[in-house]
C-alpha cells in the first residue's frame, strides 16, 4: 500500500491520535506511516464491544433479579470467562461457579471476596454492589 | 518489585527492555482496543520515578505506564501468558550487542 492511500477513518482510535502503520513511500520503500483507522476494522470493533455490552447488560440483569451474585456482573465487565477469572484469583473453576450464586456469595469470608477485589481492581464495598443502571460508558471506560 | 523489568536502573538511558504483555491493563491503550490479549509486544525505554517509559509499535510517541499497572499487564493470565515471562532479556544499546536489534 502506498503512504497516501494508506486509510484514514477515524473510528476506534477517537481522540488519541493515529496508529502506525507501514506503507510504501514514492522510492518503493517501507516507511512509517500514521492511519487514523480503517472502516473494516472499526465496523468489527463496534461488533466485538456489542457483544460484550449485551453479555454483560444480560448478566447485570440476572443479578438485579437475583439470580447471580455481582461476581458474575464484573466477570463479564472484564470481559473474562470462568477459566480466565479462576487463573486470576487463583481458586478452582468450580469455586468460581459456586461463588457465583448469591446465597454462596453472601456467606463468602473476606479474604476470598478480597481476591475478586484485587482482580477487578475495585474495593470490597463496590464488589457486593452493582451500578442500578447499565449503560456502554461501563465497559468502555476503565 | 524491581524484578519486574531486569532493568540497570541506575544506568537506565543505556538500556532497553522488551517485554510481552496483555493490552487490557495497559492505560495508555484507546479503550477499544483494551481486550484479552497476551501477546502485545513492547519495549520499555526508560524509567522516570514510578513510571516506565515505553517505545509502543502502535503508538507514534513514547507513552508512559506505572509501574504497577505495567506489572499487572506483563504478569497477566491466561491464553499464551506464559510467553510474558521469558521475554525480559535486556538488550544493552550501547557497543556490541546493538547488531541484535
Amino acid at each position: 500500500m502506498k503512504a497516501e492511500e494508506v486509510p484514514q477513518d477515524n473510528g476506534m482510535i477517537g481522540e488519541y491520535g493515529h496508529e502506525v502503520c507501514y506503507a510504501v513511500d514514492e522510492n518503493g520503500r517501507y516507511v512509517l506511516s500514521q492511519s487514523l483507522g480503517w472502516e473494516p476494522k472499526n465496523i468489527v470493533n463496534d461488533q466485538a464491544w456489542m457483544v460484550i455490552f449485551k453479555e454483560t447488560r444480560r448478566m447485570h440483569q440476572l443479578v438485579q433479579q437475583g439470580k447471580l451474585s455481582s461476581i458474575a456482573y464484573y466477570q463479564a465487565k472484564h470481559q473474562m470467562d470462568i477459566g480466565l477469572l479462576a487463573r486470576y484469583t487463583e481458586m478452582a473453576k468450580w469455586r468460581i461457579k459456586r461463588h457465583r450464586r448469591p446465597g454462596i456469595f453472601w456467606r463468602l469470608p473476606e479474604r476470598i471476596l478480597q481476591r475478586y477485589a484485587t482482580t477487578f481492581r475495585i474495593s470490597l464495598t463496590e464488589l457486593k454492589t452493582i451500578p442500578e443502571t447499565f449503560s456502554h460508558e461501563f465497559i468502555r471506560h476503565r | 518489585m524491581d524484578a519486574l523489568i531486569p532493568f540497570p536502573h541506575h544506568q537506565s538511558a543505556h538500556c532497553e527492555s522488551g517485554v510481552t504483555a496483555k493490552a487490557y491493563w495497559l492505560p495508555y491503550f484507546p479503550s477499544a482496543f483494551r481486550f484479552h490479549f497476551n501477546m502485545h509486544n513492547l519495549v520499555v525505554i526508560g524509567r522516570e520515578g514510578d513510571h516506565y517509559l515505553i517505545s509502543d509499535p502502535v503508538f507514534e510517541k513514547v507513552v508512559r505506564c506505572d509501574r504497577d499497572v505495567l506489572q499487572r499487564a506483563r504478569f497477566a493470565k491466561g491464553t499464551l501468558a506464559e510467553l510474558c515471562r521469558f521475554r525480559g532479556k535486556d538488550v544493552q544499546r550501547a557497543g556490541q550487542s546493538r547488531r541484535h536489534l
